[in-house]
């Protein structure tokens, strides 16, 4: 097949299983705001995620660690596991986040969700998510597109369910061969 | 120790613009940002990131204010809790309480600092001539964050540049 990966190929991140991305992520809710740099290493081959925060000055706000089955997180100097990042996250935050589908959806892969509308160049405008444990629906919006490494990817999206609002932007992304 | 001290003390301001980029513990790069950076001592500073995302920290000598337009907030901490991490609560700073922490040698040009209670946290300064090249961090995790100037001056810096006025419409979270 073309070495370049055309960018509206059907399944354009298919081929990239494994990657890298570096961005910002922000979460909005009425208690409190919170801003971090956002590292995030996703091998989709051995299903495994690595995500880290940091904050202005380098330093790590928060590791996350996970592979099938296993999840850890350090915070504050302080380790907690758990069986997914989900239930990890669902415990120290108290937030139901669909957490496995976000990687793909995060990458600007919608076509399995049906859910999904698109605007007159077919970019993803929208989409509803619910998460398979508690049927809690949470709302993503694309704002923005960019093509990074031969990729058409999101340069912002947001995800909403009420008050909550994470939003996440990206500034580099490079799958891993 | 003191030699440092004292050519850190005869800066007593500088501005330059900055990149810095911050490498996990298996130099994967996590982290990449430039901007402009303005100090003057004691502990007065002006950390302006323009990129990849715009971020404000401007310390009045009491306070950080650190804006992100991200989430649209200004969170305000005292000087002390936001500058301990960080190289610039050091170089900005006369306090022999806050350097007795550090153990300071000289290698190949650069000063590495090491801390005597954590000694996997270091730091590194490097000079080029009178200015600051870079300033080096590493942390308790193993994050080495490497911070390098350029377009160094050390003509004095407004006093404007160390207040920040939050836009009205942003979310202020006071810390003090």
């Amino acid at each position: 097949c073309a070495s370049y990966q055309a960018a509206d190929a059907d399944d354009p991140l298919a081929q990239t299983p494994n990657w890298h991305l570096r961005g910002k992520l922000g979460i909005i809710t009425p208690e409190e705001r919170v801003s971090a740099s956002l590292h995030w290493r996703h091998l989709g081959r051995t299903g495994q995620d690595d995500l880290r925060l940091t904050g202005p000055f380098g330093q790590t706000l928060l590791a996350l660690n996970a592979r099938p089955g296993f999840a850890e997180v350090e915070l504050d100097g302080r380790r907690h596991q758990g069986d997914s990042p989900e239930q990890l996250i669902q415990r120290l935050t108290g937030w139901q986040l669909p957490l496995s589908q976000l990687s793909r959806y995060l990458l600007g892969d919608t076509a399995s969700n049906p859910t999904t509308s698109y605007d007159e160049q077919g970019h993803p405008v929208r989409l509803d998510l619910v998460h398979p444990g508690t049927g809690e629906q949470w709302q993503l919006t694309y704002n923005g597109w960019q093509q990074l490494s031969q990729h058409r990817l999101p340069r912002e999206l947001e995800l909403r369910q009420g008050p909550q609002r994470i939003k996440l932007a990206i500034s580099h992304w490079q799958p891993e061969l | 120790a003191d030699a440092l001290q004292q050519r850190l003390a005869a800066l007593s301001q500088f501005s330059a613009e900055f990149e810095q980029q911050a490498f996990d513990f298996d130099g994967q790069l996590v982290q990449e940002s430039q901007g402009l950076i303005a100090l003057q001592a004691p502990l007065r500073f002006a950390w302006e990131q323009s990129e990849p995302e715009p971020l404000t920290l401007v310390s009045d000598g009491e306070a950080v204010w650190y804006f992100d337009p991200f989430v649209e907030q200004v969170t305000v901490t005292p000087v002390e809790q936001a500058l301990a991490q960080t190289p610039l609560a050091l170089i900005s700073s006369q306090d022999s309480a806050l350097w007795a922490q550090w153990q300071v040698s000289k290698v190949d040009g650069c000063y590495q600092l090491v801390q005597k209670e954590q000694p996997e946290i270091t730091m590194g300064i490097c000079f080029s001539g009178e200015a600051i090249e870079s300033l080096t961090l590493t942390d308790a995790q193993g994050t080495k964050t490497v911070m390098s100037l350029k377009a160094f001056s050390d003509q004095p810096v407004a006093a404007e540049r160390f207040v920040f006025e939050p836009a009205d419409g942003v979310f202020i979270d006071d810390q003090r």
